[in-house]
């Protein structure tokens, strides 16, 4: 059995993950609010508004409280010398193996969000695929992308 | 060579106008059906024909300004009425010339030459749009013979070898392409498109009123009418696919593929071998009965593409050529029967997998149409015998760098890749195959200017990880 990929995502993303989430389940509120005058004013069922309500609850707690836990449980990376390691998911677990020879390019991004906690995305392209490692500290990050960029820059003298 | 600037022929100047004319009739239509111009019809018929002129002026420009030829090891194209540009290819990085003939060129006896690059964004770098046939050819040497010198000179001269391996379709199974190809829904919709345009010139209301007696025909009636509309979709379906693959032609010069193919639209490709990602073989259920398959190719960064990103090999080959055919155009690839099949255990997956959505779907049926919502337990069966299917069609084979991977969604499909032509691999685990351990397999590759995926569902957790083994950069340096 190989084993897990060793590193883990900076506990600092789950602050980010909820807050992302706090910041859609507002933007929900305000539809369920929207839809409810609309359901009012057109004399429709109120059972359309409770059901969005319902839904709204739900979602929301998944989204702030269970989710970035779990998807913070699972994720896992390790840059190898000829291999990047991959391990995320949350209902399914994905593990993606990245050749060295095959990596076009590695950028770091920030989002307002990542930029408040000094957290930014590592996102690997290859020629047909982009990958995203979604949460580390800065200095990791960059670190991170120059020795991958470093990394990659073997040739491919296989087959 | 060809130093000197040379302008296409002058047809280049209809070409030009037929473009333009394109790309603007639909605002022009728009704008006449939106406005009402009862009072200034002259002004409006002014207006045209200055519109109409202008145009004429704009095309003859572009062709006066646009100018090509081959200098220093490029292809130099200058061409721009107002803004100048001027665009040079280095021969090196052109990797496709792309031949093709639609019915004005025909009339003239002129061809297209589209020349691309591995940049390649949609459209090809460079497009002479009317050139004589020969002069296409010039290009095409030039170009073949810098290449030839600019690579090391230890290298083979171009012999002319007598015998270059050259495919041509056997009008049997040009037959046999045409009357099984799935491209019956695509005509039912494009007919459906065109005949929605004529909405108002056709009187639609008159003619049904003429078929008013049909609401109390019976449901036979509707049934021979469906088939018949059916059946004249499918009859231009195949004359279609008879006209796109009439005379398909390979050819392997050197290192690269040649495929010619068509009566009106005439098309010829060629593709290096070395661009080739990977080759899919497809069988459709029909196809799979008559023992029938199509040849793809997946190739890196081209927009000369047939359906999607992938190009056709062989339009249909009897499956038992496909071995001996691939060794002789393609020896680096090679099919085989040998497939690792997946564990009994997921044959329950599958079959679930596709029944399971169609037993929910037959509750409201049979729910809501009393009587009749029971007919829908027949998709049940259907559903069964499909997922089982595609167990029994799943699988793997490894032959030193080569992988194999078959699978069915609705054909069966089976993908031969080298290793150093995957770009990644994933692995997904659900939790239902985790307690079976069983996993979810997939490869991305390069497909013309995106990629491709492909999977494997449920594979044994052991089989799993020798492919990954296999695939993975790491482990051989451990060992």
């Amino acid at each position: 059995m190989r084993e897990l990929p060793k590193n883990k995502i900076s506990l600092k993303a789950l602050t980010v993950w909820r807050q992302s989430a706090l910041i859609g389940a507002i933007i929900f509120f305000a539809c369920v609010i929207s839809v409810g005058i609309g359901v009012y004013f057109l004399e429709l069922t109120y059972w359309i508004t409770v059901a969005l309500a319902i839904i709204w609850v739900i979602t929301s707690f998944m989204t702030i409280f269970v989710v970035p836990n779990f998807k913070h449980r699972f994720w896992r990376y390790e840059v190898h010398e000829h291999e990047i390691d991959l391990q995320y998911g949350l209902i399914v677990i994905k593990r993606v193996l990245i050749p060295m020879v095959r990596v076009q390019h590695v950028e770091t991004n920030q989002g307002p969000l990542l930029r408040k906690y000094k957290l930014a995305t590592v996102e690997i392209s290859t020629a047909a695929t982009k990958h995203e490692i979604p949460a580390l500290d800065l200095e990791e990050a960059d670190l991170l992308r120059d020795r991958i960029s470093k990394l990659a820059r073997v040739t491919d003298d296989d087959v | 060579m060809m130093f000197e600037p040379k302008r296409i022929h002058p047809v280049g100047v209809i070409l030009s106008f037929i473009r333009i004319i394109k790309s603007y009739i639909i605002p022009v239509v728009l704008f006449y059906f939106l406005g009402n111009y009862d009072q200034f019809e002259f002004l409006f018929i002014i207006c045209i024909t200055v519109i109409f002129l202008l145009i004429v002026i704009i095309s003859f420009l572009d062709w006066w300004k646009f100018t090509y030829w081959l200098e220093e090891g490029e292809l130099r194209i200058e061409n721009g009425v107002f803004i100048k540009k001027k665009r040079y290819i280095p021969i090196e990085r052109i990797q496709t010339i792309n031949i093709s003939a639609g019915i004005v060129q025909q009339i003239f006896r002129l061809v297209k030459v589209q020349v691309e690059t591995a940049g390649g964004g949609m459209e090809a770098e460079a497009v002479l749009t009317a050139i004589k046939q020969h002069e296409a050819e010039r290009i095409q040497k030039a170009i073949a013979v810098y290449k030839q010198e600019s690579s090391e000179p230890s290298d083979v001269p171009l012999v002319e070898t007598s015998e270059i391996p050259t495919y041509k379709i056997k009008p049997k199974d040009l037959l046999v392409a045409a009357s099984t190809s799935s491209g019956i829904g695509v005509v039912l919709s494009a007919i459906a498109a065109f005949l929605s345009q004529f909405d108002e010139i056709i009187p639609y209301e008159e003619i049904i009123h003429q078929f008013e007696y049909l609401e109390n025909a019976s449901l036979t009636i509707y049934a021979v009418l469906i088939f018949i509309a059916f059946f004249i979709a499918w009859v231009l379906s195949v004359i279609g696919v008879l006209l796109k693959y009439a005379y398909f032609t390979l050819v392997k010069e050197g290192e690269e593929l040649k495929v010619s193919r068509g009566i009106f639209e005439k098309h010829q490709v060629s593709i290096p071998i070395s661009r080739i990602q990977a080759i899919r073989i497809v069988q459709n259920p029909l196809r799979q009965l008559l023992g029938y398959v199509t040849v793809y190719i997946e190739s890196a960064g081209s927009s000369v593409a047939d359906e999607g990103s992938s190009m056709i090999l062989f339009p249909i080959v009897p499956k038992k050529e496909v071995a001996p055919l691939l060794s002789q155009y393609l020896p680096l690839f090679s099919s085989d029967d040998e497939l690792h099949r997946l564990p009994k255990r997921s044959m329950i997956k599958y079959v679930s997998r596709k029944v399971i959505p169609l037993a929910i779907l037959c509750i409201p049926a049979i729910y809501f149409l009393a009587p009749w919502g029971f007919l829908s337990l027949l998709l049940l069966p259907i559903g069964a015998y499909w997922g089982y299917s595609s167990y029994k069609n799943s699988g793997w084979h490894l032959r030193g760098h080569q992988l194999q991977m078959q699978f069915r969604i609705f054909s069966k499909t089976s993908v031969l890749v080298y290793r150093n032509r995957i770009q990644s691999m994933k692995c997904k685990t659900s939790y239902f195959q985790k307690k079976q351990s069983l996993r979810t397999f997939q490869i991305s590759i390069k497909s013309g200017i995106g990629g491709k995926q492909f999977t494997v569902k449920d594979i044994e957790l052991y089989d799993l990880e020798h492919l990954v083994g296999w695939y993975s950069y790491s482990r051989r340096n451990d060992h």
